[in-house]
């Protein structure tokens, strides 16, 4: 039975992988991936010489940092929200349409945000109708980046807090009664039960995320921006993109292959420091 | 894992890393720019009476289109060939096609609409290379007519001191882009023709913000969306109007420069800048980076002037789907007039035009086994330059089957065909270029409207284009490696001197930082490049009297 799943990895996850090697390569598709000339760390050097892939690193670094810290959070802080909440047919409402955005392509989103904080729009009417100044959110550099990490919290959070949900249903009863019968309050429970209970899933969540750590959401990104924001929300993945258009497969395969290094590290050094500081009971592997 | 395990598995990592870097290259391998081919033109026959196969990606403007249309069907019979047409939309173009080639699938006959297109795929190695004297001997009435009209695209093909491909020509692009206004928006704020300067331009959409043209009591209108979507489109008319081309470059006293770090070029910004301040321009032009808002815009009356708008049709409010039959439905009483470039401080016309110069075909890597392709292509092609029966038929279909000719409408689509995209597109590829990727003015005001050519001659006169020097500026050889960063980089830059963000007296350290950047490298290139080009023109006779070839 794990053979055809082995197989499965073999072919379509590793077997790929030796098409990273064009990265040091000067790759030329008529010589195909093992003809071209070998030029070693040329592509990387030349990556890092150019004016773009060092702003488009340091670029996805911040939206990187700004999405983890607060977006890593606010499923936690859902599913604990849901798990109070008494009334089921309420509770399901509230499950299924904050799932909902996360079956939207931000094609369609992009196109919606685009207009809802454009300078005439809904947004910046309400402003008005406070009294306040319109603000151009899609084109000052902060503006951008809060509206950029909000909308993907906004689409991403109901789906990221199924698993903790289903975390909770798993946290053994018989503590909150026990609890009760202590006298804990709600809030007590919450931070002497759930929040323990809830620990090793978003460890485990937690150090998977770190591997996606430089996957910035491309997507959104790509359908937000525009040239005034460009110094902040140029990233790799839309760096890649554009050397993949000029058929510069070796550059674009190079900043792909830094992108997934520096994810391999993050991911094997924060899996290290859960175990340290668990005493090896937490952690991936 | 224990110690040991993992110690395997990085012994297993780094030996397949090893093995890798192990395999032996083949000789001379890298990038192919300059390479030759494997064919001797001289000795490669064509038998008119076999039928070759043909795989033919034109150009991405019929996605919807059916192979085995009546042009196609009739081009087939005609050169004895099969044809495999391969129809992609603009993005199919751009990103499935790289996928396409990267697999290995290499269309005979491959379009593309720059010249960086065919350096990158040359670089690749699949593109075959093709002597001008081969198309000079095979094709020279299509040759007079490219060298009449679109000779800077000899460069487009040239690499390296060689030819790789078929330049192409568009003998109606040589004429500026003109924008259009509202017409009634022009006299609901009193003012009796349209704008013919920069500074009447502005006083234009000053009112259009401020003096209510739509009547509705409020100011909820604005003068111009501009359109920035692609650099070739950004304020040109404005920085035409100081005979600048910002994103081109240009032939200033006996050197070619880069027009977006010139005077003018200031000069248009702090223009554009001033509008914004003025609150003439619709702030969200910024969020327009696919191109669809603007159009909306003044469709939806929320701006009076949209630039570019070339197309006659799209002033004829009869015709459905036209944008002034698409503003009337929302707006009956609107109307619209079209803007001729403003002047410049001589009094004269100017406005961007792309010139005659047209794309490229270019013959991918296989075709080397069947040379004979390139040459029953080229004789196809000049036999519809020299035909002007059969260059109608190519691109608008059967006479009086799919249209007639009336002498004061021009060519009129027959039904079921007329305004039936999808049918046409099935039938016969309307407004064709797929096959034949030329436009021959000769043919084509023979058959059009005396109306609309004076109207193109009224509006969008020759004599006041600005284009490029060199065509396009992907020409040049380190294009790939700098064009594309400097203009992300330009625009960024003008668009924060437009909206305040940089201050226009720091226009010279922007100027330093596009030299630095690498626009010193791509400006010494490209005046090689116009000596370069003298040199081709002088050796295909495109060379004009008192030119002279091979130098500045």
């Amino acid at each position: 039975m794990v053979l055809p799943v082995m197989l499965f990895f073999l072919i379509f996850n590793y077997l790929p992988m030796a098409g990273l090697v064009i990265a040091f390569k000067e790759y030329v598709i008529a010589d195909g991936m093992f003809g071209s000339k070998w030029v070693g760390l040329d592509n990387f050097a030349r990556l890092f010489a150019s004016e773009d892939f060092p702003r488009a690193i340091r670029n996805t670094l911040v939206i990187s940092c700004l999405r983890l810290g607060f977006g890593f959070f606010a499923p936690v802080i859902l599913a604990l929200m849901l798990n109070e909440v008494r009334i089921s047919w309420y509770k399901r409402w509230v499950q299924t349409l904050s799932y909902l955005p996360h079956f939207f392509s931000w094609v369609i989103l992009g196109g919606i945000f685009l207009m809802i904080f454009g300078t005439t729009g809904p947004a910046n009417q309400l402003l008005k109708l406070a009294g306040a100044e319109p603000v151009n959110f899609l084109t000052r550099d902060g503006w951008f980046l809060t509206v950029l990490i909000l909308t993907g919290i906004w689409q991403s959070v109901g789906w990221g807090a199924i698993i903790y949900i289903a975390a909770l249903s798993g946290i053994n009863p018989q503590l909150y009664e026990a609890a009760t019968i202590d006298g804990a309050n709600r809030w007590q429970q919450t931070l002497s039960i759930t929040l323990p209970c809830l620990v090793p899933t978003m460890i485990t969540l937690f150090i998977l995320s770190l591997g996606q750590f430089l996957t910035t959401g491309f997507d959104q990104v790509y359908n937000m921006y525009n040239p005034l924001v460009f110094d902040v929300a140029d990233i790799v993945d839309t760096y890649v993109l554009r050397r993949m258009f000029g058929l510069e497969l070796s550059l674009a395969t190079a900043a792909g292959l830094f992108k997934s290094g520096v994810g391999l590290v993050l991911v094997v050094g924060a899996n290290a420091l859960a175990r340290k500081a668990s005493g090896g009971e937490q952690g991936v592997w | 894992m224990s110690p040991r395990e993992r110690f395997g598995l990085l012994v297993v990592a780094l030996g397949v890393m090893l093995g890798l870097a192990l395999i032996p290259e083949k000789p001379g391998a890298g990038s192919r720019v300059g390479d030759p081919g494997s064919v001797s033109w001289d000795q490669v026959i064509d038998d008119p009476g076999m039928t070759l196969d043909l795989e033919w990606q034109g150009i991405f403007a019929y996605a919807s289109a059916k192979e085995d249309s009546w042009i196609e069907t009739m081009l087939e019979d005609r050169f004895q060939l099969r044809i495999h047409p391969v129809f992609l939309d603009a993005n199919g173009f751009q990103r499935r096609r790289p996928m396409m080639l990267t697999g290995g699938d290499f269309p005979d006959v491959m379009w593309d609409g720059d010249p960086l297109g065919l350096r990158n795929n040359l670089r690749n190695g699949f593109v075959t290379e093709v002597p001008v004297e081969v198309i000079l001997r095979e094709a020279p009435h299509y040759v007079a007519f490219l060298n009449r009209y679109g000779r800077e695209a000899w460069l487009y093909t040239h690499a390296a001191g060689r030819n790789y491909g078929i330049p192409t020509f568009f003998g109606d692009a040589f004429r500026p882009r003109i924008g259009a206004w509202r017409a009634d928006w022009l006299e609901a704020v009193g003012i009796d023709r349209v704008p013919e300067t920069v500074a009447e331009m502005g006083e234009a959409l000053r009112r259009f913000r401020y003096e209510d043209p739509n009547g509705s009591g409020q100011t909820d209108t604005y003068g111009w969306s501009p359109a920035f979507f692609h650099w070739s489109v950004f304020g040109s008319e404005v920085f035409a109007a100081f005979d600048v081309l910002p994103f081109d470059f240009q032939r200033v006293d006996g050197q070619v420069v880069w027009g977006g770090i010139q005077p003018g070029a200031l000069e248009g910004l702090r223009v554009l800048r001033q509008w914004y301040s003025d609150g003439l321009l619709d702030p969200d032009f910024l969020l327009d980076t696919r191109g669809k808002l603007a159009e909306g815009k003044f469709i939806s009356g929320r701006t009076g002037y949209l630039y570019p708008v070339d197309d006659p049709v799209a002033y004829d409010a009869e015709m459905p789907g036209s944008l002034c039959a698409n503003l009337k439905s929302f707006h009956p009483q609107a109307r619209m007039v079209a803007g001729p470039p403003v002047r410049n401080a001589q009094g004269q016309r100017r406005g961007r035009s792309w010139g005659g110069a047209g794309h490229i075909l270019q013959f991918s890597k296989p075709v080397e086994t069947h040379p004979e392709k390139v040459l029953r292509t080229l004789r196809m092609l000049d036999t519809i330059a020299a035909d002007a029966d059969l260059y109608l038929a190519t691109r608008y279909g059967r006479r009086g089957t799919h249209w007639e000719h009336d002498p004061e409408q021009g060519i009129i689509p027959l039904d079921p065909f007329r305004g039936n995209r999808t049918l046409s597109s099935r039938e016969m590829l309307p407004v064709n270029t797929f096959f034949f990727p030329a436009v021959i003015p000769e043919y084509e005001d023979a058959m059009a409207a005396p109306r609309v050519r004076q109207w193109r001659d009224t509006h969008a006169h020759p004599d006041w284009a600005l284009k490029n020097v060199l065509g396009k500026s992907d020409v040049l050889p380190s294009a790939s490696r700098y064009l594309g960063d400097l203009r992300n980089f330009q625009i960024t830059a003008y668009v924060e001197f437009i909206v305040g963000d940089r201050d226009l007296e720091s226009f010279d350290v922007f100027v330093a930082e596009w030299r630095r950047r690498g626009g010193d490298v791509l400006t010494r290139e490209a005046n090689e490049m116009y000596a370069t080009m003298l040199s081709v023109w002088e050796q295909v006779g495109a060379l004009r009297p008192g030119e002279a070839g091979g130098g500045l």
